[in-house]
C-alpha cells in the first residue's frame, strides 16, 4: 500500500465502471439477449489495438490508433452476420473503452497534482522515523530537528537547479583532491503524504535550509528561512 | 470404480504426497553444516591446488550462506564460500588469495552484500578501509537541470586477532542502496534496479600499512581459484588515494 497511487487507482476502476454502464446500456437495448460470457470476451478481444505512445505533461500516453481487435472479431463472424449484428457494439465499445481509459488518465493529473503538488510536506509528510545520514568525508553526523521541522518545511521557497555550478564547486582546489559537496547529507525513512504513491530520493545542504529531492521523473530544489538539522541556525 | 480400487489409489496419492513433502522440506531446510575435516576434503578434491592445511573457521552469514577461511600447505590465506543448494552444501568458490571481495547473498538485494577477506598476518596491514562511492554527476536535458550529488562512505576495518573477517555492510549503507533501488526500480520497473544502479555505485577498499601509508596492489592476496554456479561474488575497486575525496 506503500507506494500506491490512489488517484491513479481510483481513476482507474472508475474508467472500467463507465466501460461497465455503457455495456450494459448496450445489453439492454438489445432485444436478442447475448450469452453474458461472451459480451466479456468480445470486449476484451476489441480492446486489443495498435498502439503509440505519446508523451503529453510528461506522462507516457498510448493512442490506440487501429482497432486490431475489432478487425479479429470481424473475421471470426464472417460467415454468421446475425451474431455479429449481436456482438459487434461490444467489440467496438472494446476499442472505445481505450479512449476511455485514456481520457481518466488524463483527468487523473490535475487531480493529482491538486491533491500532491510538488511541495516539501508532499514528500516529508512524515518524518517520525527519518534520519540524517552523512554521505560525505568532512560532515559530522547530525540529528534532525524533528520538533521543528514540519513548521520549517512549510515556509519555502522553489530555487532552480544550478546543476553544472554545483558540480564545478564541489572541487575546490584544481589539483588536489579537497571536495566539497553542497548536499552532504542524505535523509533516510520520510514516508510521502498517503496515497501519492511518490518515492524520492533526499538530499540536504550542508546548512540544513535546503533539500533536493529526486524523483524518478523530476528533481526539486527547496530552502527554508530555518535549519532542518538541530543546533544549526 | 469400486470402492477398493478407489482406496488404493486414494493411499497412493497419500503417500506419493507425504513423500514429495518431506522432499521438499528437506530441501529447503539446510542440514547441518560439514565438519573442518570434511570441507577440507571437499576443498581440495574439487581444487586441489587449494592445497589446504587448516581451516580457521566458519562463519555464518544466514542459513543458506557461509564463508569458511582457511590456509593451506603453503601458507597462503584463502577463502571459500559455501551455499545450500539442491539438497546439499556446495562450493560456490574457493581461492587461494584473501584479498578482500563482495558477496550479495540475495541477488535482488544490494543491502544484503557483505565484505569478506582473509589477510596473511605476513602482510603488514594494519587496517581496511572499504568504500561506498557514488560519483558526482550532472546533466542539462531539454533545459531541465539535474544533480545527482557524491556520495562517498567509509568503514575502517582494523585487523587484528584474526586474519580473516565477514562483515554485512554498515546500517547507513544498506539503507542508502535501498532507497536507489527503490528509486530505479520506479524509474525502470520493467529492468533489474541493481543493474542500473552498478553503473553509477561501487564499492571500494584501501589497505593501511603501519606506518599509515596506502599499500599499492598486494600480489600475495591475489590467488587462484575456482568459481561455480551463479552466486553474487565480486572484486571490489582497488581505490586510489587520488580517487578518494577529501575534505579539509
Amino acid at each position: 500500500m506503500e507506494n500506491t497511487n490512489v488517484v491513479e487507482v481510483s481513476v482507474t476502476i472508475l474508467a472500467w465502471c463507465v466501460i461497465a454502464w455503457i455495456a450494459y446500456r448496450l445489453y439492454n437495448r438489445q432485444a436478442d439477449k447475448p450469452k453474458i460470457w461472451k459480451v466479456l470476451v468480445v470486449m476484451l478481444v476489441g480492446l486489443f489495438s495498435f498502439l503509440i505512445n505519446i508523451e503529453i505533461f510528461g506522462m507516457l500516453m498510448r493512442i490506440s490508433i487501429l482497432p486490431l481487435g475489432v478487425w479479429i472479431l470481424y473475421a471470426y463472424f464472417r460467415k454468421k452476420n446475425e451474431e455479429w449484428q449481436i456482438y459487434r457494439p461490444f467489440a467496438w465499445l472494446g476499442f472505445v473503452a481505450n479512449f476511455i481509459i485514456l481520457a481518466f488518465a488524463l483527468l487523473a493529473v490535475p487531480i493529482f497534482q491538486f491533491m500532491y503538488p510538488s511541495e516539501p510536506s508532499t514528500f516529508l509528510s512524515n518524518i517520525n522515523d527519518a534520519s540524517i545520514i552523512p554521505i560525505h568525508p568532512g560532515v559530522r553526523p547530525q540529528e534532525m530537528d524533528k520538533e521543528n521541522a514540519l513548521a520549517t518545511l512549510l515556509d519555502f521557497s522553489e530555487e532552480p537547479i544550478h546543476s553544472e555550478v554545483w558540480y564545478r564547486e564541489a572541487d575546490l582546489e584544481a589539483d588536489s583532491t579537497n571536495t566539497q559537496e553542497k548536499f552532504p547529507y542524505q535523509l533516510i525513512g520520510v514516508i510521502p503524504k498517503w496515497g501519492s504513491g511518490l518515492i524520492s530520493v533526499v538530499y540536504i545542504e550542508e546548512d540544513g535550509k535546503g533539500l533536493l529531492i529526486s524523483t524518478p521523473k523530476e528533481q526539486h530544489y527547496f530552502r527554508f528561512k530555518h535549519s532542518l538539522i538541530e543546533g544549526v541556525n | 470404480m469400486s470402492k477398493k480400487k478407489l482406496l488404493i489409489i486414494l493411499s497412493i496419492l497419500a503417500i506419493l504426497l507425504i513423500f514429495s513433502l518431506i522432499y521438499w522440506i528437506t530441501s529447503i531446510n539446510p542440514s547441518s553444516f560439514p565438519d573442518k575435516e570434511e570441507l577440507m576434503e571437499e576443498i581440495n578434491h574439487i581444487f586441489p591446488p587449494a592445497n589446504v592445511k587448516e581451516i580457521q573457521d566458519t562463519i555464518v552469514l544466514d542459513e543458506k550462506h557461509v564463508f569458511v577461511p582457511f590456509i593451506s600447505e603453503e601458507n597462503n590465506y584463502g577463502v571459500s564460500h559455501w551455499v545450500w543448494e539442491q539438497r546439499k552444501w556446495e562450493l560456490a568458490r574457493v581461492n587461494t588469495g584473501g584479498e578482500p571481495h563482495s558477496w550479495r547473498i540475495e541477488n535482488e538485494d544490494l543491502s544484503t552484500t557483505h565484505l569478506v577477506w582473509n589477510i596473511s598476518p605476513e602482510i603488514p596491514i594494519e587496517k581496511l578501509k572499504f568504500y561506498l562511492i557514488k560519483d558526482r554527476s550532472f546533466h542539462i536535458t531539454d533545459g531541465i537541470d539535474y544533480y545527482d550529488p557524491g556520495v562517498q562512505l567509509e568503514e575502517i576495518v582494523e585487523l587484528s586477532d584474526t586474519s580473516y573477517g565477514a562483515m554485512p555492510l554498515p546500517d547507513s549503507w544498506s539503507s542508502i542502496l535501498a532507497s536507489y533501488t527503490k528509486l530505479e526500480t520506479a524509474r525502470q520497473p520493467d529492468i533489474f534496479s541493481n543493474f542500473f544502479i552498478e553503473q553509477y555505485m561501487y564499492l571500494g577498499w584501501m589497505a593501511y600499512d603501519y606506518s599509515g601509508k596506502v599499500l599499492p596492489t598486494v600480489n600475495a592476496l591475489n590467488g587462484s581459484g575456482f568459481t561455480g554456479g551463479d552466486e553474487h561474488i565480486e572484486h571490489i575497486r582497488l581505490l586510489d588515494k587520488l580517487e578518494i575525496e577529501a575534505a579539509d
